[in-house]
């Protein structure tokens, strides 16, 4: 029960305890600062570790030990497709995420980081309102806004049905439905079909755009879509969802195709993962000096700093890409502005990756936004059809491709598709860091046989034929 | 596009308040260092330090003003300094009568001047230098780097220095043994023109192997220029003035031009550069003799 008239102090609020919020809480407690971390649960982690990011990746785990034992059957390897046993699946799940958010909590006790649970509301810069919390007040020198972001649910789709769900409810798992529509082929809509469609539902995934993933190189997508369009039961491009209706039973849905006809289906349940929004309302920031912008993101400076001399804002809130590591890098920035060190965020590149089977993952330019920009590049890719580690893990069904500039060689983007892009990605986004050249990455040793490798052979690409791959093009 | 400078470098440069963009890349494909982010520092520090020199107008006894030197005049300094120590130089004095080569000079002047030319006592000086440089090659020559020979030139390459507004420039005449005084009455005013409106080619500045220089135009009786290496010797000319000479039985008024002539006393001695200026001397004395050794 809130008691207003407990007032309490702390030199740096933190409200928010996401990847965003704990890195930055860290980092300032680590820095000699007296912090307290506010989020409404008494978990912290925020969406990424109990909602979002590391559940998904669990999941997506097993979905990817179902396509294997479907696999190894060409091996040699018979297995025949494995038993679901849901409520063991769920409990490992909820395990790896209990640990996880253990974990954290004893990392906040060891740096004597506060930690509050309730609901942060700015009465002004200094001074926070506590809601479901057994403080009522708490004043504060400064804070760091870190509140993240929530799923965007159309107006339309808003009915009041459980068969509607958001990705948290679909990394939940309450059930494994026959026919599960997805509406939206971004990376969550790709993630949670390849979760649902290995796990046995039929998955019919919907996208208004001409192709899944719009913003990624077309040649990286074709791989993970040729795949979704054979786990999935369907993948419907240049579609739209013009209604939905709960019926009791199932939901009617109205699918509109790009010449205007219409049609209705029925599914189970509908997964909407159309986006995420910033969560800048309801937070009391009309009363602060903080801005924002129309899309509601918290306009900030590159030391993460708002209009208002009191706060900070990080991660999800202040804009696009909605990614944890990008969160956390700005706590890191904030919390040494704080710290009155000079800092900046001044990243020349950030990766995503798309944990769908096979994974892809991009960083720094794309060849779409050099087009659109002008900018000119030479870029140069190696098939995994010629590496001799994709041959061994039997996953050809991919592609490293290097951006360059063609001038000086300068390594500007890497794009990646096949397994473990995820992990090789690391590598490109030090090269776009470290402005390195196309020498510097192919003159690098690579161990054999790794999936690395193809790393280096694009790099080679730049200058003529490499090792394992043969063209006739070269340059001086 | 992100400036090609790896995180440390970016960080380096935020902690000395460097804007990267203004950098320029030392690294392979253009990468900034950090010692570029230092040296930066260094040469903007250096600018300010010059800038704020210039404001100060007094010193401890009282008013000063500063005045930039041009970058031609700290580069002559630079010669200089190297020059002067470096080579053990003496300059040898000495006259010359030109009575009458004075008198020769006035009678074809102006046929030259109406040909764009200018005949001066300098054109007659260089064909005089010219033909003692043949008889003394030690004059026209360069010390080895290793000190222990001389390269003697068999090409005859004068510069003549020229007064200019930034200092002092020295454009050289190529091969002046092959040209006739009339050709060098036409090239040196054309010459020296060029030089003052500062359009001369590298080319028409490198190569001298002596040098002259005459500040007889402004005044002065005797001067000691320095040696400009990789010459061994300079020849330098004073006011001309009537000067009462004793000709064996009588004083007579004779227009006698002072001229000195440094030389590197590692490779030349007092005894032969007192022989070469008075061959000078001779061929001046005698325009007869120019134009049969010319």
């Amino acid at each position: 029960m809130t008691d207003p008239n407990v007032f309490e102090h702390v030199d740096v609020a933190v409200i928010g305890g996401g990847p965003g919020g704990y890195t930055a809480a860290f980092r300032c407690a680590d820095l000699g600062m007296n912090v307290a971390v506010i989020d409404d649960s008494p978990t912290l982690g925020g969406v990424c570790l109990n909602r979002g990011c590391i559940p998904s990746k669990a999941l997506l785990n097993v979905a990817r030990i179902v396509h294997e034992a479907d696999e190894a059957s060409h091996w040699g390897l018979k297995m025949g497709p494995p038993e679901i046993v849901l409520d063991e699946l769920l409990t490992w799940k909820n395990r790896i995420v209990s640990e996880l958010v253990g974990g954290i909590g004893q990392l906040c006790n060891s740096r004597n980081v506060k930690q509050i649970t309730g609901r942060a509301i700015f009465i002004d810069s200094k001074t926070i309102r506590l809601e479901k919390s057994h403080i009522g007040r708490l004043n504060v020198d400064r804070c760091i806004i870190a509140t993240g972001s929530l799923p965007i649910i159309p107006k339309p789709f808003q009915i009041k049905s459980d068969k509607v769900w958001d990705s948290t409810d679909a990394l939940n798992v309450p059930l494994i439905p026959e026919r599960l529509l997805v509406i939206g082929g971004g990376y969550i809509g790709l993630e949670l079909g390849t979760v649902y469609s290995a796990l046995g539902s039929k998955v019919t995934t919907v996208e208004l755009a001409p192709t899944v993933l719009p913003g990624v190189d077309q040649d990286l997508v074709g791989f993970v879509q040729r795949k979704c369009e054979r786990y999935f039961h369907e993948l419907r491009l240049n579609t739209k969802v013009a209604a939905l209706e709960d019926t009791g039973k199932e939901v009617m849905v109205t699918l509109e195709n790009s010449d205007g006809s219409k049609e209705t289906l029925p599914f189970d349940r509908v997964l909407i993962a159309i986006g995420r929004s910033p969560n800048s309302r309801g937070l009391g920031l009309e009363n602060t000096k903080v801005e924002m912008d129309e899309k509601g993101f918290i306009k900030v400076n590159k030391q993460q700093r708002t209009s208002d001399p009191n706060l900070w804002a990080i991660g999800d809130v202040v804009g696009q890409p909605m990614l944890a590591h990008k969160a956390s890098r700005e706590g890191q920035v904030a919390a040494e502005d704080l710290a009155g060190h000079s800092v900046s965020f001044d990243n020349s590149a950030i990766p995503a990756v798309v944990f769908t089977d096979p994974e892809l993952a991009t960083c720094g330019i794309t060849e779409q936004y050099a087009k659109a920009n002008n900018i000119a590049v030479q870029v140069a890719r190696f098939p995994w059809a010629a590496s001799g580690r994709a041959k061994t893990l039997d996953r050809a069904d991919g592609v490293t491709k290097i951006i360059f500039d063609p001038d000086t060689s300068r390594v500007l983007g890497v794009g990646i598709v096949g397994p473990h892009a995820g992990e090789l990605i690391a590598e490109g986004v030090l090269a776009v860091e470290m402005a390195a050249l196309a020498s510097d990455l192919a003159g690098t040793i690579h161990a054999h046989p790794t999936l690395s490798e193809t790393v280096m052979e694009s790099a080679e690409q730049f200058f003529g034929p490499s090792t394992h791959m043969y063209r006739k093009q070269t340059r001086k | 596009m992100p400036l090609p400078a790896s995180p440390s470098t970016r960080a380096l440069a935020r902690e000395l308040g460097v804007n990267l963009a203004q950098v320029k890349g030392s690294g392979p494909g253009g990468r900034i260092t950090p010692d570029d982010v230092r040296n930066h520092i260094r040469v903007l520090s250096e600018q300010a330090m010059l800038q704020a020199q210039a404001a100060e107008k007094q010193d401890a006894y009282g008013e000063v003003q500063h005045q930039n030197i041009s970058s031609l005049r700290r580069k002559i300094g630079e010669a200089m300094s190297q020059s002067w120590s470096t080579i053990p130089m003496v300059t040898q004095f000495d006259e010359a009568d030109i009575t009458e080569l004075e008198a020769l000079r006035k009678r074809h002047s102006s046929t030259i001047k109406e040909q764009g030319g200018g005949l001066t006592i300098t054109v007659f000086v260089v064909k005089a230098v010219v033909a003692a440089l043949k008889e003394f090659p030690q004059f026209n020559a360069s010390l080895e780097s290793s000190g222990q020979s001389l390269l003697l030139k068999k090409y005859y390459n004068i510069g003549v220095a020229v007064d200019t507004e930034a200092g002092l420039i020295v454009p050289v005449l190529h091969h002046a043994d092959r040209k006739s005084i009339k050709e060098l009455a036409l090239l040196l005013p054309a010459l020296a023109k060029k030089t003052r409106e500062r359009k001369t080619s590298l080319d028409e500045l490198q190569g001298a192997t002596f040098t002259i220089s005459n500040l007889g135009g402004i005044g002065g009786t005797a001067f000691t220029p320095i040696v400009n290496p990789p010459e061994v010797a300079i020849m330098g000319v004073s006011r001309s003035q009537m000067k009462p000479i004793w000709n064996g039985s009588e004083f007579t008024a004779r227009l006698i031009m002072p001229f000195g002539i440094t030389y590197d006393h590692r490779v030349i001695d007092g005894a032969d550069a007192a022989r070469f200026a008075r061959r000078i001397a001779e061929l001046l004395e005698n325009p007869d003799s120019l134009f049969l050794n010319a």
